[in-house]
This record gives structure tokens, C-alpha cells and sequence, in this order.
């Protein structure tokens, strides 16, 4: 009897809810495991019309975590507010001036508003669905940096994106998007720093995501905080309120060291943030897209 | 005698609680795998092959593409105009217009 009460007690410690973290396992959205494969962007130049794969290896030694820091090039920094929707009425002081309306054409015609932000002189990061849908992809993306409603502080013009090869419409593990401009903006705006993690903590519970959300009237920021659930390799959740219009915001916590750091992109109500993963800030690193 | 009866119903309780272990991992897995289902009914505002613009009563816009393996009606048999119900996994991309992948689409009485 005691044995049978033995085995059944080290089956009911297997089966329950203690989790043992021994080693990370790749997984999707729906939480099954996936078999680890090199990720591959698909980097197309909308100036020469031409199109190329790349690998986005690990080329940097392995890490659960890699920063890179803000770049606020203004001495002000706002006072994070109150856990409610905000309107951001100074959008020139940092972070905010990094933040961008995108005006998108799609190769059909289709035009749409997104947000991204800038994480060096002349790149940005934004959601994949910004630049790509199953049927279409970005023509030109125009970006209005620090928008406040028909004041354009500074704008600059995409002229190459990389897109992940895996995203094709709706994959939204793969949704996310990097941009390069026309011009190093980025030195007036300032950036945000990226705070790429792997594993089960994405280094916050707290986050603030900060676009241009179209429910609300006008062409106008605005910020909202909120925590953190349900984190996956590739993406989480997040409580703060969002709308249609804010496809491609940082979602972002304040640093000592680093500053302003993006933990994840806003991609999907709901609410959903796309990962950013070591694997990606690394990428960005050794391709000089980020520092 | 006695031990062959104690053995029976140690084995007895042992069937049990593994059974019990067996239906609540039943349970969990079974939960994980509820797929979402979320309708969207609008007015179609833009009709194009492979994608259409609809407006619903809120006044929100969705470009609606289509799932890989979406085998209903064509887009071209929903006219600008028509009233249509889309069914979709849930996920609402967020630009605007915001973006959904519909796996049916009906025609809305």
C-alpha cells in the first residue's frame, strides 16, 4: 500500500503545476513546442524594386538578454503617467519624438496608419502586417515622426524594410517589421533602446505602449500603461488600451542604465505585443541597425 | 488471504487515482486547445478579388483577407453594399483600417 501511495505521489508531483525550468523550449503561440530553425528576413529595397533573403542568425555569443540603449537627445524627460489612456500634448521631448505616425501604401492601393518607432539614426521597428499582407506588400511608408495632429515636426520616407520570411499575412509570431529611412532623423528624435530577452521573463511586469490610435479623433499620441501576461517565445499580452492605428508602437518600460528600452512591438488587439528576442536585437547589432 | 486482499485494494485505489490523474490532464489539455471564434457583421465598402473593406455598425474598418485554405463564396459575390458576417481566429491586426483573416464569409440578412 505504501508503495502504491509512493508511486502515485511522485505521479501526482509530474503531472501538477510546479513548473521546473531546466532548459527552454521553443514555443508558438498556442504554446506547442516547435523544432528551432534559422529565421530568415526577407529584405526588400523600395527604391531599386529589389527583393533578397538573408539569414537572421545568432551571430553574437549566447545570452538570455541583450540591451541596447536610448539615444534622448532632448534634456526633458516626461513623467509617466497614470494607468489610463493619455494624450501626449508635447510629442517633441523624449521618448515621444521617436514614436511615428506611418502613412502606408500598399502595392494594391490599399493605405493604411500604423505606428513604429525609432531604435537608431535611420531605423525603425514596426509590425510586420504594417509592410506585408497575405495578398500585398508596403509600396512606401511615409513617416511623421512626433505627430501632433497636422503638425509634422520631422518626416522622412522608407527605403528598404525587412519583413520576416515566416510572416506571409497572418502569423503573428512572425509580425514584426524593420524599416530604414531616408535620412538619420533618429539623431533629432532620439531612439529607444531594445531590451531583447529569451525565456520564460521578458525583464518587466510593467509596460507602456504609446501610438496613434485612430478611435480617438484627429492625428494625435497617445500613451497608456499596463502589465504583462502570458509570455511565449515570440509573443505576450499586455493590458494596456489600444485601437486600430497602433499596429507597430513600442511597448516599453524605463531603464537606470539604458533608458526608454522596447520590450516588445504592438501588433494585435486583444491585447498582443510581438517579442523582441535576443535573436533579433543581435541581428540588428551586427547588421548596424541598432547600437 | 489477507495480503492477496490488501493487494487488491491497494490496486483498486491505484486505478483510481491514476484515472483521476488521467481525466484532469484530459481536462487541461482539452482547454488549451479551444479554438476562438469571432464574428464581425458589416457593410461592404470596397470590393476587390482577393480582399474586401467593410464597415460595422460602429463605424470600425477592416480589410478582410481571406485564410490560406478558405474554401467559401469568392469575395466577388459579396457586392459593394451587401451586408456580410465574417468569421475569423480573433486576432485583430492593428493598423488602420485594422486587418482580419476570415476563414467563411456570409452573406448578413
Amino acid at each position: 500500500m505504501k508503495k502504491i501511495i509512493s508511486i502515485f505521489s511522485v505521479m501526482l508531483l509530474l503531472f501538477s503545476g510546479i513548473t521546473v525550468y531546466a532548459q527552454e523550449i521553443p514555443q508558438d503561440n498556442e504554446g506547442d513546442s516547435v523544432v528551432a530553425q534559422t529565421e530568415q528576413l526577407l529584405e526588400v529595397d523600395v527604391v531599386n524594386g529589389t527583393e533578397r533573403v538573408i539569414d537572421l542568425s545568432e551571430t553574437a555569443t549566447y545570452s538570455m538578454v541583450a540591451d541596447t540603449a536610448a539615444s534622448e537627445t532632448i534634456s526633458e524627460r516626461s513623467v509617466i503617467g497614470t494607468d489610463e489612456r493619455t494624450k501626449i500634448t508635447n510629442t517633441t521631448i523624449s521618448p515621444y519624438y521617436a514614436i511615428a505616425y506611418l502613412s502606408i501604401t500598399m502595392e494594391d492601393g490599399q493605405t493604411y496608419r500604423g505606428t513604429g518607432f525609432m531604435i537608431s539614426p535611420n531605423t525603425m521597428l514596426t509590425a510586420g502586417h504594417c509592410l506585408k499582407s497575405s495578398t500585398s506588400k508596403a509600396k512606401s511608408v511615409t513617416v511623421y515622426a512626433g505627430r501632433n495632429g497636422t503638425s509634422k515636426p520631422i518626416t522622412a520616407h522608407m527605403t528598404k524594410y525587412y519583413v520576416d520570411t515566416k510572416y506571409t499575412g497572418s502569423e503573428a509570431d512572425w509580425d514584426y517589421g524593420i524599416m530604414v529611412l531616408d535620412s538619420n532623423i533618429g539623431n533629432t528624435t532620439g531612439w529607444f533602446g531594445l531590451h531583447g530577452t529569451s525565456g520564460s521573463s521578458i525583464g518587466t511586469t510593467n509596460i507602456r505602449v504609446t501610438g496613434y490610435p485612430a478611435d480617438l479623433a484627429g492625428y494625435y499620441m497617445w500613451t497608456c500603461a499596463g502589465t504583462v501576461s502570458n509570455i511565449t517565445t515570440n509573443r505576450f499580452m499586455h493590458t494596456a488600451d489600444t485601437a486600430g492605428g497602433e499596429s507597430g508602437s513600442p511597448t516599453y518600460f524605463y531603464n537606470g542604465t539604458y533608458g526608454n528600452q522596447a520590450v516588445g512591438i504592438h501588433t494585435h488587439g486583444g491585447n498582443y505585443s510581438r517579442r523582441i528576442t535576443t535573436t533579433l536585437v543581435n541581428w540588428l547589432k551586427d547588421n548596424g541597425y541598432a547600437k | 488471504m489477507q495480503s492477496k486482499k490488501k493487494m487488491m485494494i491497494g490496486l483498486s485505489v491505484f486505478i483510481l487515482l491514476l484515472a483521476s490523474v488521467l481525466v484532469v490532464l484530459y481536462v487541461k489539455i482539452g482547454a488549451g486547445n479551444e479554438s476562438k471564434e469571432e464574428t464581425i457583421v458589416g457593410t461592404v465598402l470596397e470590393n476587390k478579388e482577393s480582399s474586401m473593406l467593410i464597415r460595422d455598425e460602429t463605424g470600425a474598418e477592416y480589410v478582410v483577407y481571406l485564410e490560406a485554405d478558405y474554401n467559401g463564396e469568392e469575395i466577388g459575390t459579396f457586392p459593394e453594399g451587401s451586408r456580410v458576417r465574417i468569421w475569423f481566429s480573433g486576432e485583430i491586426a492593428e493598423t488602420y483600417p485594422m486587418q482580419v483573416t476570415a476563414y467563411r464569409i456570409e452573406k448578413d440578412s
